[in-house]
């Protein structure tokens, strides 16, 4: 049995006692084989001993019984890892950022507590996946959509406190700031509820985020000073058709009249859905040649959409070189014929299709499927798509020690409002050799974008201390006061210590 | 709703089957329900494995692309809900991580895996990963290409048991190296009680 750091066995197997005694003993998990059902299934330290893995874990089924864990765990120090169905697979999956804590696994609490039509949103648990709150709102016939991200068998929680999105309309893609109050059982074994979640007898949880005085909700987001134990989300109300266009420019001048429109239409609203930019011989795969392309989404009524689609064109247009195709568009409810076409995830329906395509060309047909991704922010204008397209070519081979390590690059991202993602991935497998290369690489280009003002927003646990680092402003003055407030609401720091660089003070000091 | 493409890969046993009334998975500890069958539809050998599991009367279950979730949403997830079932494949490495990882919090792990790689020239070095008939090799090495046949005799007819000690999950999420050359992989998806607690 492995033990947690600075934990004797004597007082884990009190620890683990006191666990079953809260959730019943087949909830509770130490043998090996059932704890490496938590293994990271893409860590790039796979089968290494700085693999991040857990010594057990504990399936609570009610907040009560979180409360009584956590206070347990403070009883004798175990550093708890809360996961909600651990599938954020290259942030880290189901494995700690501490090795050696305890996983509490929060999947037992799967209840969709409400779904409401009219007001389009939704509550629920943390262990409701993509998938449940999808059956739940199809088997009723809701008019409500969710955002699966890609793929959709994560917790619709634990994606949007990971900081993850999708791929419908915008603000429902960005999955924490489509949230609308939380419950959380803070470290001390406290519980706390959000924004109009305080307000006894209140019936606007779900309708009003901010509430009243300092809004903390986003201390939970990639943090580690409680466990989430229900969330609110706004959702989209079903549209009734989907039409996109396709501005294409020839060159590199083009790419900012491209991004500057862009913006003015998504500002504006005019363009609503996730769109997709490519060319400009970035190196992602499926994206060649000299020129830039974006695909711009819309939802809504046919007749306004179309009306909107057109505007686009004329601004689009207005760019010199600029052409504008139109795609066909698509009812909703989907055809049976239009569900076989089209990317699922943009109608809102979850699916595992990216394992069976993740990586796959003509090139490499048969992908190795680990992979982590580096994904810095970078400014929504064209003179930086440019300039960071140059920049990472310009590194790439001395970044690889001239190698090719199937390190794919930039694949640029719209998918967040207002600025881009830049994103770089490294594939991983069980080769300790190329791992060892990968995470040199990974390193490297995080330096190189933090000197250029670039940096990651969401990262996997074995770089989360790194990616913190380049957030440095005024001597590291955000991470210490992240560190203050761990401080004082889990002062024994059993929450997911170190997760996104935030340790609890016995284990900065050591 | 399932889709046109489940229903029309979700192909109900051979009735009549010279094996019928059909295969019982036995495992160490009871016998469970009738043992289903994966296959991936873009590999020749797969889909022989799967007219093999036809004749021996099993419920055959096809992929085109490689992707499960119809399958998994509107099939298996529903019947392991109400009991977890045996279920033996040849696929590409996503389709066993998928359903091992699927699988797990219905008590499933993959009691059998084997690789299969081709040469390129029509022959295949099969390695049995994960197994308690470990002779299963000697049978495929001999079989030539009629491998799959007898691969899924082997697995529909004869019982699976291993120690708990060998069912750690099998890492299916990544391949060894990422020059890997392509395979197919073989497994049995089984509930955790046909496991020897040795």
């Amino acid at each position: 049995m492995a033990l947690p750091p600075n934990v004797s066995e004597r007082d884990f197997t009190r620890a683990l006692e006191q666990f079953s005694n809260i959730v019943g003993s087949e909830w509770v998990f130490s043998s090996d084989e059932d704890v490496a059902l938590y293994r990271d299934a893409y860590s790039i330290y796979w089968g290494e001993p700085e693999e991040r893995v857990a010594s057990g874990a504990v399936a609570p089924d009610t907040v009560e019984q979180v409360q009584a864990v956590v206070r347990a765990a403070n009883e004798f120090r175990i550093p708890l890892y809360p996961i909600s169905t651990g599938r954020n697979l290259a942030y880290g999956g189901s494995a700690p950022a501490y090795s050696g804590s305890v996983v509490l696994d929060l999947k037992r609490m799967n209840r969709v507590l409400e779904v409401n039509e009219r007001n389009a949103y939704a509550l629920v648990e943390p262990g409701v996946s993509y998938f449940d709150l999808y059956n739940h709102i199809e088997e009723r016939n809701l008019n409500v959509w969710i955002d699966p991200p890609d793929p959709g068998w994560g917790s619709v929680i634990g994606n949007a406190l990971d900081g993850g999105g999708g791929w419908t309309a915008y603000p429902y893609r960005d999955h924490f700031g489509a949230h609308c109050g939380m419950e959380v059982v803070l470290g001390d074994g406290d519980i706390v509820r959000t924004g109009m979640g305080a307000l006894p007898n209140g019936s606007t949880w779900q309708e009003n985020k901010w509430g009243y005085g300092p809004w903390v909700d986003g201390l939970f987001r990639q943090g580690n000073m409680g466990v989430v134990t229900k969330m609110g989300f706004w959702l989209m109300p079903k549209p009734e058709a989907y039409i996109s266009g396709t501005a294409q420019v020839p060159d590199d001048e083009g790419a900012v009249g491209l991004m500057d429109t862009l913006n003015h239409l998504e500002n504006l609203g005019i363009v609503n859905g996730s769109t997709q930019l490519g060319g400009g011989g970035a190196g992602g795969a499926g994206f060649g040649g000299g020129g830039w392309s974006l695909q711009v989404p819309i939802y809504g009524p046919e007749n306004v959409i179309r009306a909107q689609l057109d505007y686009c064109r004329q601004k689009f247009e207005a760019i010199e070189g600029c052409t504008f195709t139109e795609q066909p568009l698509v009812h909703i409810p989907l055809s049976a014929e239009d569900r076989a076409r089209v990317r699922l995830v943009n109608f809102g329906i979850p699916n595992l299709s990216t394992f069976a395509m993740l990586g796959r060309s003509p090139f490499q047909p048969n992908p190795a499927g680990g992979h982590i991704g580096f994904s810095p922010i970078v400014p929504r204008r064209g003179e930086d798509l440019v300039r960071f397209r140059n920049w990472y070519q310009a590194n790439a081979a001395e970044v690889s020690g001239g190698e090719n390590l199937g390190i794919i690059g930039p694949v640029f991202m719209t998918n967040w409002e207002r600025s881009l993602v830049g994103l770089i991935m490294f594939p991983i497998s069980k080769d300790p050799e190329h791992n060892s290369k990968i995470r040199d690489a990974f390193v490297r280009w995080v330096e190189l974008a933090a000197a250029e003002g670039w940096a990651e927003y969401r990262a996997p646990t074995i770089y989360q201390d790194l990616i913190a680092s380049t957030y440095n402003y005024n001597d590291n003055a955000l991470t210490r006061m992240r560190e203050k407030i761990k401080d004082a609401v889990d002062p024994n720091g059993i929450i997911s210590a170190g997760r996104y660089g935030v340790w609890p003070r016995h284990l900065r000091d050591a | 709703m399932p889709s046109r493409r489940t229903l029309l890969q979700t192909a109900v046993a051979i009735a009549g089957s010279p094996l019928a009334p059909g295969v019982i998975y036995a495992g160490s500890a009871r016998a469970t329900a009738q043992m289903g069958v994966l296959y991936d539809h873009r590999h020749r050998e797969a889909r022989a494995f799967r007219l093999r599991a036809a004749v021996l009367n099993a419920p055959v279950h096809g992929t085109e692309d490689g992707d499960i979730t119809d399958l998994w949403q509107h099939y298996f997830s529903v019947a392991w809900k109400d009991e977890p079932m045996p279920l033996a494949g040849l696929t590409e490495r996503p389709a066993l991580f998928m359903l091992e990882q699927l699988g797990f919090q219905h008590g499933m792990r993959v009691v059998f895996q084997g690789e299969h790689e081709p040469d390129g020239q029509g022959a295949w070095t099969h390695t049995i990963v994960r197994s308690s008939r470990p002779a299963l090799k000697g049978h495929l090495d001999a079989s030539g290409s009629g491998w799959p046949a007898v691969l899924a005799d082997q697995l529909l007819t004869a019982p699976q048991t291993v120690a708990s000690k060998d069912i750690t999950p099998t890492g299916a999420a990544m391949a060894a190296r990422i020059d890997e050359p392509a395979r197919l992989y073989s497994w049995i998806i089984a509930p955790r009680s046909v496991v020897e607690h040795i």
